[in-house]
């Protein structure tokens, strides 16, 4: 099936070129519900030329539109592959790495992140990681084994440039083009502590400070932030504290949740309770919270903990500190007013919580992050479902996205996605309605309403919406997570039950 | 068969038959055309005298225009080649692409004679020579000059040219170009060939709107609006009776929106239509709502989901979906059928005026001071004129709104048999 195909400028110009030959077969086109383009295959034959105009499309954006002049994919040029009657040559992104993210541990020390990147290579594609993690080891045998990575594309460049001379007569071009979230894979996410506030100090407890004992120390309170300012807000879910009960006190020891001041100072009500269980010993306890309250992340919050009893100096509790403490001091409430803890000292107070999923992706697709080809990521409605940044793996964003969108909404429906055009990402909920689709027995697909056959336009509206086997006209309808045009005709290739596409 | 030749570099002929022909040229003779495929195949013995040498010459000749045209069809290298017949005395002449072929010597050939057998594979149609069509709008009539097309349609402006349904002959659609004349910069241009009228929705037509008056939007008015659309509310309503949808093509529509002012820039706005007719209710795809005058918005069957019975009065509404406060300058919507559209997507800025060239086959070109320049990339199939019937090549480009191009269209009649 012959294709209208343009290629677009590397740093996305604006501008559209079209490169001789015209005359594009398209031999494949397929589109996932995650992600919306997937990949295609295109192929030509071009007269004798030199073959390196080819190999500067790589990373090119291209868009695919169909004989009635529709858009019907869109991507970018991933593998250039070119056949001769002399010889061949393939170059393919896919085996590019352009930035190594070495992993290790120096001798009896921290671990440590580094990267090492081939800047020339990422100003032309963009940024492509990997992770070698290295267990213990050393800066100069991080970099020597990162040398050793980013050395492999360099030996694919040197191949095409031995080869290129092989090749006589007319070429057969093909292209292997990929969807721009194939490049949400291009990056590795680290979690850095996103969606956690903890004291600034080592956990340690060195003093204690009592709560409810006297007038002076009927509550204490420790503000936090989390200095992730770019994190989506989080509702604190978990709070772990070290605390213990001093003689038999027969009420509870409480922690709450309050906005903060700039200086650390609680204010207004409290957001979120929940009980501490003590024991005789100092210990680290974990409660849960009800995920009422939202942590802004660069906005203080302030955990408080008092007692649903009356004072009493005998039976009380107290808090572990670590003195001195960090950039909020621990806090004590005499009845009037909040008063600095003298030393200076921090309570040992941390909070973990979740975002919602749909905010979670926009954050992860940030050009920051995942995102670095995107304009921009829009993310319809909420999903109703939190989660959080994986602590201590390496994966990239696109896998963390693809979790995301698997985790669905809360009404039990897949969350989809879709990278447009103008490389816009648009995240929503599924919505339940009647089939819209037929699926046959070979897998092709056909409109419910008994309308003409599908054309290759249609192919990338037919992810995400719902189908009805011929076969099993009793069963409910499923969800069509990927489609493929090829031999001229849509197939479903991914329902439920079948996997995903890639 | 009045004459028979190959014709290629625009214009050179190789006489195979007729009164024209040149030695070593006697005589050709051509069996009924078989077939391949979808293509022709002419078997043709060209009978030849005159000297070995110019004999061999001739056939090389031949054999090196048949390959050149093979070429030029699956590459875009060689040379277009044109078999050209003129099927009895006084008929017009037509021509068939040349798409592969050979020509070979027999074994045995006595000096100064030989029957040269000429294998060439064609399309399967014929054409006629390329005609200037009298076009027409409410400007007036093509006289040969162009006609004058503004970016947009109201009671004043035609977006478009229309060709007469008398117009066009020849039993298969045939291949139109059109050359428009920008005074100023062009960046890309949608073009459409619709049976009737594009249909076009002025968003002050819409129901309830008022229109905020303005000399340069189409119509003289547009709607402006600030809207909170969470949940999804309608943008625009418009009220489509059967006579409008008589207006309508079954089958997908693309949609191009024209603002007044460009909208935003939104980073969450969503853009969706919403069809309803007798209780039956069905919504498009979703897209984001960019910044651009003009926008292409989701693709829209009005007829998708309404099975069976009457389906007017139908109800057609623009639909926004975000959770801010946003503000919308509409101007109208134009639809062109989405199997029909060819567009032209600028290769880069270009601020000169010059003449836009699509001859349907060849890259596009702008002569500029005599010279060309690739300025566009064209996608979508070739515009196909039908035979008999009246249509309209309607324009619209992001350029400003009473910005003129001045389009000429002229096209090649073409025949199944002739």
């Amino acid at each position: 099936m012959s294709i209208g195909v343009v290629f677009g400028e590397r740093d996305f110009r604006a501008g559209w070129a079209q490169p001789a030959p015209q005359a594009w077969t398209l031999e494949r086109m397929a589109w996932s519900a995650m992600g919306g383009p997937d990949v295609a295959w295109i192929s030509a034959t071009a007269p004798v030329g030199p073959p390196d105009r080819w190999r500067d499309l790589l990373r090119c954006p291209v868009e695919l539109f169909s004989a009635g002049g529709e858009r019907c994919w869109w991507g970018y040029v991933s593998t250039v592959s070119l056949e001769s009657a002399g010889g061949a040559l393939r170059m393919s992104l896919d085996e590019m790495r352009n930035s190594v993210v070495c992993r290790y541990r120096v001798f009896g020390g921290q671990e440590r992140v580094e990267r090492i990147r081939d800047e020339a290579c990422v100003a032309l594609y963009g940024e492509k990681e990997t992770l070698l993690d290295l267990g213990e080891s050393s800066p100069l045998r991080a970099a020597a084994a990162a040398r050793a990575v980013l050395q492999r594309w360099s030996g694919a460049r040197s191949a095409w440039e031995r080869a290129k001379g092989t090749l006589t007569g007319s070429l057969r071009v093909r292209l292997g083009l990929r969807g721009w979230w194939h490049t949400l894979g291009w990056r590795l996410f680290l979690a850095s502590g996103e969606g956690s506030a903890a004291v600034d100090v080592d956990w340690n407890a060195n003093a204690e400070i009592g709560v409810g004992s006297s007038s002076a120390l009927a509550r204490c309170a420790q503000a936090l932030v989390d200095g992730h300012n770019d994190y989506p807000g989080w509702r604190p879910l978990e709070l772990e504290v070290r605390a213990r009960r001093v003689g038999s006190p027969t009420d509870t020891l409480q922690v709450s949740f309050y906005r903060a001041d700039a200086a650390g100072v609680p204010v207004g009500l409290a957001l979120d309770t929940a009980a501490v269980p003590t024991g005789p010993e100092l210990q680290d306890v974990r409660v849960s919270l009800s995920g009422a309250a939202q942590v802004v992340p660069a906005d203080p919050f302030a955990l408080v903990f008092s007692r649903t009893g009356g004072l009493n100096a005998t039976h009380y509790y107290r808090v572990g500190l670590r003195e001195p403490g960090g950039a909020y001091a621990c806090l004590s409430w005499n009845g009037t007013y909040w008063s600095e803890r003298v030393p200076h000292a921090c309570a040992l107070v941390r909070a973990v919580g979740g975002a919602d999923t749909t905010e979670l992706a926009m954050y992860y697709a940030s050009p920051l992050r995942g995102g670095q080809f995107l304009s921009r990521v829009l993310a319809e409605a909420h999903s109703g479902v939190d989660s959080a940044a994986q602590d201590g793996r390496a994966r990239t964003c696109r896998r963390e996205l693809e979790d995301m969108l698997r985790a669905g909404s809360a009404g039990g429906l897949p969350l989809l996605a879709e990278v447009d055009a103008r490389r816009v990402l648009r995240v929503w909920p599924a919505v339940e309605g009647d089939a819209e689709w037929h699926i046959g027995a070979d897998g092709s697909l056909r409109p419910a309403w008994g309308g003409a056959s599908a054309g290759p336009g249609q192919a990338g509206r037919v992810p995400g919406h719902w189908a009805r086997y011929d076969a099993f006209p009793g069963a409910p309808p499923a969800l069509v997570q990927g489609c493929a045009w090829e031999n001229g005709r849509l197939v479903v290739t991914s329902v439920p039950g079948r996997g995903w596409p890639r | 068969m009045e004459s028979l030749a190959l014709e290629y570099d625009e214009g050179q002929i190789c006489w195979l038959h007729g009164a024209l022909v040149r030695p070593p040229v006697v005589t050709a003779l051509r069996p009924a055309p078989g077939w391949v495929g979808d293509e022709r195949q002419e078997r043709l013995t060209v009978i030849l005298e005159g000297a070995p040498g110019e004999i061999h010459a001739l056939v090389s000749e031949l054999a090196l225009v048949l390959r050149d045209a093979a070429r030029w069809v699956h590459d875009g290298a060689g040379r277009p080649v044109y078999l050209r017949i003129t099927p009895y005395a006084g008929s017009e002449a037509y021509r068939s692409l040349v798409v592969g072929g050979r020509a070979a010597l027999p074994e045995h050939w006595s000096e100064g004679n030989a029957r040269v057998e000429l294998a060439i594979l064609r399309e399967d149609a014929w054409e006629s020579a390329e005609t200037w069509l009298k076009t027409s709008n409410r400007a007036g009539e093509d006289a040969g000059s162009g006609l004058l097309v503004h970016n947009h349609h109201d009671a004043g402006h035609d977006n478009f040219v229309e060709i007469p349904a008398t117009a066009v002959r020849g039993s298969l659609p045939g291949r139109a170009r059109v050359q428009a004349v920008f005074p100023a910069g062009l960046g890309d241009l949608t073009c459409a060939l619709a049976p009737g009228a594009a249909p076009l929705l002025e968003a002050e037509a819409a129901q309830g709107e008022s229109a905020t008056l303005a000399a340069d939007v189409s119509g003289g008015g547009y709607v402006s609006k600030v809207v909170s659309p969470q949940p999804p509310s309608a943008l625009l309503t418009w009220q489509l009776n059967a006579d409008d949808l008589l207006e309508w093509e079954p089958g997908e529509m693309l949609p191009f929106a024209r603002f007044a002012r460009a909208p935003g820039p939104y980073s969450d706005l969503c853009v969706f239509w919403r069809v309803s007719a007798l209780g039956v209710c069905w919504e498009s795809e979703r897209r984001p709502l960019g910044d651009a005058l003009l926008q292409e918005l989701p693709a829209l069957d009005v007829f998708h989901g309404l099975r069976g019975g009457h389906l007017a009065p139908l109800e057609l509404a623009l639909m926004l979906s975000g959770p801010g406060i946003y503000r919308v300058d509409v101007d109208y919507v134009q639809f062109f059928p989405a199997a029909r559209v060819r567009r032209y997507l600028a290769r880069g800025a270009l601020n000169a005026g010059g003449t836009l060239d699509d001859d349907g086959c060849h890259a596009l070109t702008i002569t500029q001071a005599g010279g060309h320049v690739v300025t566009h990339a064209a996608v979508g199939s070739a515009l196909a004129l039908h035979p008999g019937r009246t249509q309209r090549l309607v324009f619209l480009h992001p350029g400003a709104i009473d910005a003129v191009l001045q389009v000429r269209v002229s096209y090649r009649a073409r025949w199944q048999e002739v």
